[in-house]
């Protein structure tokens, strides 16, 4: 009688363990997949990929540390786990490429699997619900001193696609310092005006998408109201964007 | 003297916005600059706006729950809205949805509607189409049907089907020769990177193919049969681009192993923009696919 109590509990503690790792399924049209939307394809379209038995999505935590992901599909006879280590390790990686995040992030960016198989493993709540990403300014001013702020961006469409995408950037301690627009006038191209500290610091210029490596990201090129040089990257870590158009 | 007092007072403020070490003070304390000043020109939604009456937002509020659903309903067809449809106009997802909106459509951005800003809500959902997968578009863009002297007559999707699968058949059977001619070219490659012990152009062009060479001849292993099958062959960016799944035998005594890769590479002499992947990493696989913008003539 006690065993077979024991087993019933058991029964039911187990299923609470499998409940407790699953929150919800995934849509199409969840933020993650409309931030992602090369991702979105492999996921919901490409034959190759969406039929996989077994598929994973890894991006880095807390959500505003999701600026890069990480997908991966069966092939073979992976099991559920390699697929989800898959991802994880190629998340790991990645990051890792682009150098450390600590002057963009106070938090500490980790990856974790956060959709398996078309359903969620981490709680909605945890998930980006907006597109983020480490974003440095460049400025110089008249005497040839040059600003590099660094941070995190945020915005609620995708840049280059959207016709308008208002977007606003926080300091790494998560104060908002910036708020601006980018207007796309072209294939993921267009214009963009920054404006922070409540209209003392403002700029407008042009701004173009770059796809693949190091990182997909936005460079945008413009001045200042007296003509000082701006510069602004979305998408890569601060010393990847210094290396790279830091010679303001 | 009074002028001079005014100059005194405006110069820092002029100074304010030229100088980067202020610009890098105020981006870590944003509280110290801000205080004070003018609202930001591009946040026209944080002007006050002292003579303009109230808006009534409580009516929508209190609308009947099929209406409040409707309007959940019409911001998910705008892609504004990804929780459920339940009514709740005061959830978080949704004053968020409603915020972005209005945020489109240069309105104040309350996260609340007022009666004419739901009634156009929902005009702009009705008149957005129903986002269908088409699965035409996975493909490469089939070659222009040749013009119609007459009216064609109306056909059924499995005759649009078929007619697809005719042309896509077609587009490949086509391409067979050179991609096959690609693949077979890389295996020669492979092959005589092996016999030359870890010389030639297979490995200066795969460096992936190099460091398990490396790997396996460290342990003794040694190079057997080399197979391959196309996985992908079309136009891209750079020129014809082709991936190809290559399984080759390592063998040591009487054991003998199996390792899968994908090799990509632009056609070229040499092969341009080349990488060797793990046949699980199929997302990377893909992803180079999409860097060299590939327009599949095989899928």
């Amino acid at each position: 009688m006690h065993r077979a109590l024991l087993l019933v509990a058991l029964i039911l503690v187990a299923g609470a363990a499998v409940a407790q790792s699953r929150y919800g399924k995934a849509d199409r049209r969840d933020p993650i997949f409309l931030r992602f939307p090369e991702m979105a394809e492999r996921y919901w379209v490409n034959t190759e990929t969406m039929a996989a038995s077994h598929k994973a999505v890894a991006v880095p935590l807390p959500k505003q540390c999701a600026f890069v992901y990480s997908d991966a599909y069966t092939r073979g006879a992976m099991s559920e786990r390699e697929v989800e280590e898959t991802a994880l390790s190629n998340c790991h990686r990645k990051l890792a490429e682009l150098g450390p995040l600590g002057d963009n992030y106070n938090v500490n960016c980790q990856c974790r699997v956060v959709i398996s198989d078309e359903s969620y493993v981490v709680p909605r709540n945890e998930m980006p619900d907006q597109a983020f990403g480490p974003v440095s300014i460049f400025y110089r001013d008249d005497r040839g001193n040059v600003a590099r702020l660094s941070g995190v961006a945020r915005y609620g469409a995708l840049i280059g696609r959207d016709r308008s995408v208002t977007f606003a950037v926080d300091n790494p301690r998560g104060e908002t310092v910036c708020e601006g627009t980018f207007t796309n006038e072209g294939v993921n191209a267009g214009r963009f005006a920054l404006n922070c500290f409540g209209g003392k610091f403002s700029g407008t210029g042009t701004y173009q998408t770059k796809f693949g490596a190091p990182n997909d990201h936005v460079i945008g090129r413009g001045q200042t109201g007296r003509g000082q040089p701006i510069v602004m990257v979305i998408g890569l870590p601060s010393q990847l964007a210094v290396g790279t158009y830091g010679a303001i | 003297m009074r002028g001079l007092l005014v100059l005194l007072v405006l110069l820092p403020a002029a100074a304010f916005a030229q100088s980067a070490g202020e610009v890098e003070r105020c981006f870590q304390t944003p509280g110290a600059c801000s205080a004070g000043s003018a609202p930001a020109p591009m946040a026209p939604s944080a002007a006050p706006r002292v003579a303009a009456p109230q808006p009534d937002y409580t009516t929508v509020l209190n609308s009947p729950e099929p209406d409040r659903r409707k309007l959940q309903e019409s911001l998910r067809t705008l892609d504004k809205y990804t929780g459920p449809i339940d009514g709740n106009l005061q959830s978080e997802a949704t004053v968020k949805g409603i915020g972005d909106w209005q945020r489109g459509h240069n309105a104040p951005v309350t996260g609340k509607l007022t009666p004419p800003e739901a009634v156009a809500l929902n005009n702009e959902a009705a008149r957005t189409p129903i986002k269908r997968i088409d699965p035409s578009s996975q493909a490469a863009a089939p070659p222009p049907a040749p013009p119609a002297a007459t009216p064609a007559p109306a056909h059924s999707n499995a005759d649009a089907l078929k007619a697809l699968q005719a042309r896509l058949a077609e587009r490949r059977k086509a391409a067979e020769p050179k991609a096959e001619a690609a693949a077979r070219s890389l295996v020669n490659d492979l092959k005589a990177y092996a016999a030359a012990d870890g010389k030639g152009v297979a490995g200066e062009q795969f460096a992936g193919f190099a460091k398990w060479y490396a790997d396996n001849k460290a342990a003794g292993r040694s190079v057997g049969e080399i197979a391959s099958v196309i996985d992908d062959y079309g136009d891209a960016k750079g020129g014809a681009a082709v991936t190809s799944e290559v399984l080759i035998e390592s063998k040591k005594e009487a054991s003998s192993w199996s390792h899968c890769m994908v090799f990509a590479w632009i056609e070229g002499s040499p092969r341009k923009n080349a990488q060797a992947f793990s046949c699980d990493d199929v997302a990377a696989v893909e992803k180079w696919k999409t860097d060299q913008a590939l327009r599949s003539a095989w899928r």
